[in-house]
């Protein structure tokens, strides 16, 4: 199987990389530096569960020559889909099929409006990892974890295929009953780390043993919980119950992308993590305040580091 | 007059220091570094309204020695004023009066507790200052102002001798019609502005623009003034319309000193700020979330600059 891998950040680097050491043919996608550094130096992965260095790796930024793509997961920041969804218009040939891995749950649409939802599986992942430097990757916990499947959830065979080349390269991989409920339930998952971890700016390990802030956090994942069943998905009664408890098995010093993108000053998925929390609560007419507060007090962070970012390019 | 500033910083040590250039006798109340300097080079003022040194300068973190004291300016943060009102008892002749300059609205009942609610007044500063090195303070923005007065809001002479010291120094300060309302006027500004300045952590300028983050303000504010009237204060109708226009003529680079301490990860007035609405709110069954979700999410941030584990 050909599997491209569309941004080499810490997810595409750590689940490429599995692949790669499976034996699959893997092509990255990235840029700058670090496709720069992949292309010389290889990729390194450094992981509680093994280390990986992969020399020479496959990699080019450019979509249009890259041919007999069989799958492509999709590892950009939300933000990027759009750009990304023109990038791999090129490499689709009649059968091939994307797995997006973003947080958020609007991707999957994101990309279906420009590739077309037959060619979509919405998917998601579980890891924490960074790029450390240009062409090295640190996995730092959670057990890593991939899930996807067909948007109406039907056994289809590309699904299972690509599980079990996942399987063979060492990645806990599912195809859940539901993929829409297992987006949603990463999502609060996600999304109230995201935001308290954010807001706070300390590691969960920090902020778990207040009690008002964890309610805070359950309130954010309530408020996500509501969005969702008013909406027709079917998530379990117990879910805010279960992700709370969730917190209290993270590494004490675990935290999430947005936080150390908001705390680093960079661009950050605030919008697709907690302002579409906004945006569906007021379509929906569902009270979001919680997440309204935190949303308003990042986006002046937000704003100011996508400025900078605009500055230097 | 002989007037003791206890706590040498932005707010005492320029004040104080205006009062010492007038010709009163200012005993200033300091430790470490700042004190050193201050007795070795004397006190240097950095200011926007013009700058001026002198020295010697009388100071000593010994408040046991100290003696025909006329008034007591408390200048130190909120969280060391229980420590500060200990060391201020020593100082206390019969007719000393004791004026905290603090944030919040809480000083004059703690100083009360420990000093005797015949000895304290209520009072408030504006004035954006720091110590910008041992000896040096810097006053960057605002015309200081000070202003206090009896917590009954009687016309004492105690009270005027301190107002004319003042205006001998040219110091823009008076005694207004209520000291509660003035303070809950400058409580409501401060504490919404700290704020949401420590949230967002962006200057004035920015998180007033915003609509969302600008209406997360204007609750913080009316909050704060719904606290307020629900225990007496009498703080006219426009109290919250006219903080939120003080807040838009400031000059969009201002950020709060809470806002800067948490920012730079220090010890904060958090507590006696956003966390102080919160319990007030509590006791008196006003609901405060938009100050209870500023608490709670600033709380990690102070615990760890405080040391305090979880």
């Amino acid at each position: 199987m050909h599997i491209v891998v569309f941004g080499a950040g810490g997810v595409g680097a750590y689940f490429g990389g599995r692949l790669v050491q499976g034996g699959e043919r893997v092509t990255f996608i990235a840029r700058g530096d670090h496709l720069h550094a992949m292309l010389k130096d290889g990729l390194k992965v450094d992981s509680t569960k093994g280390n990986i260095t992969i020399q020479p790796v496959t990699a080019t930024e450019d979509t249009t020559q890259v041919e007999d793509v069989d799958a492509i997961f999709c590892c950009v920041k939300t933000w990027q889909i759009p750009e990304a969804a023109q990038a791999i218009l090129p490499m689709l040939g009649p059968e091939t099929f994307v797995v997006p891995l973003e947080n958020g749950v609007e991707t999957p649409a994101q990309l279906a409006e420009t590739l077309g939802s037959n060619r979509v599986l919405p998917g998601l992942c579980s890891l924490f990892s960074r790029i450390v430097a240009p062409g090295h990757i640190q996995h730092a916990g959670a057990e890593p974890f991939i899930a996807f499947g067909e948007p109406d959830n039907h056994p289809s065979e590309r699904a299972e295929n690509l599980l079990t080349i996942l399987e063979n390269s060492g990645i806990e991989a599912e195809i859940p009953s539901d993929i829409t409920v297992a987006l949603w339930q990463k999502f609060l998952y996600t999304t109230a780390l995201s935001a308290i971890g954010s807001i706070t700016r300390v590691p969960v390990g920090n902020y778990r043993a207040l009690q008002q802030v964890r309610q805070m956090c359950e309130s954010i994942m309530q408020e996500c919980y509501d969005i969702a069943v008013a909406q027709g998905i079917n998530l379990p009664a117990d879910s805010v119950a279960n992700t709370l408890a969730s917190l209290d098995i993270l590494p004490p010093a675990a935290t999430p992308s947005m936080q150390r993108d908001i705390m680093h000053g960079c661009p950050s998925e605030l919008e697709s993590q907690i302002g579409i929390i906004l945006r569906l609560g007021q379509k929906l007419n569902i009270p979001t305040p919680i997440s309204a507060f935190i949303y308003y007090c990042l986006l002046p962070q937000e704003n100011l580091a996508r400025k900078v970012q605009e500055q230097a390019s | 007059m002989h007037i003791v500033v206890f706590g040498a910083g932005g707010v005492g040590g320029y004040f104080g220091g205006r009062l010492a250039q007038a010709g009163e006798k200012v005993t200033f109340i300091a430790r470490g570094e700042h004190l050193q300097a201050l007795l070795n080079n004397g006190l240097k003022v950095e200011s926007i309204a013009g700058n001026f040194s002198f020295r010697p300068v009388i100071a000593t973190q010994d408040t046991t020695g100290v003696k025909d004291v006329d008034a007591v300016l408390v200048c130190v943060k909120t969280w060391q004023v229980p420590v500060a009102a200990n060391a201020i008892l020593h100082l206390l002749g019969p007719y000393t009066i004791v004026v905290p300059l603090e944030n919040g609205v809480e000083a004059p009942t703690q100083l009360s507790e420990t000093l005797g609610k015949e000895h304290v007044l209520g009072g408030l500063c504006r004035i954006n200052s720091r110590i910008a090195a041992p000896g040096i303070i810097q006053h960057t923005a605002m015309d200081p102002y000070v202003a206090f007065g009896e917590l009954d809001n009687y016309p004492s002479a105690r009270a005027n001798n301190l107002l004319q010291a003042f205006q001998k120094a040219k110091v823009n300060a008076e005694i207004p019609p209520d000291i509660s309302v003035a303070m809950w006027q400058k409580f409501l500004f401060i504490s919404a502005s700290s704020g949401i300045g420590a949230v967002t952590r962006q200057p004035f300028g920015i998180f007033r623009s915003i609509p969302g983050t600008r209406q997360l303000l204007l609750e913080a504010i009316q909050e704060c003034y719904a606290v307020a009237i629900a225990q007496g204060i009498r703080l006219p109708e426009n109290s919250v319309a006219d903080t939120l226009a003080y807040i838009d003529s400031l000059s969009p680079g201002v950020t709060a000193s809470m806002q800067r301490d948490i920012i730079e990860c220090r010890p904060s007035e958090l507590e006696a700020q956003n966390g102080a609405i919160v319990r007030m709110g509590q006791q008196l069954n006003i609901p405060t979330p938009v100050n209870a979700l500023i608490y709670y999410s600033l709380l990690p941030q102070e615990n760890l600059a405080r040391g305090v584990n979880h």
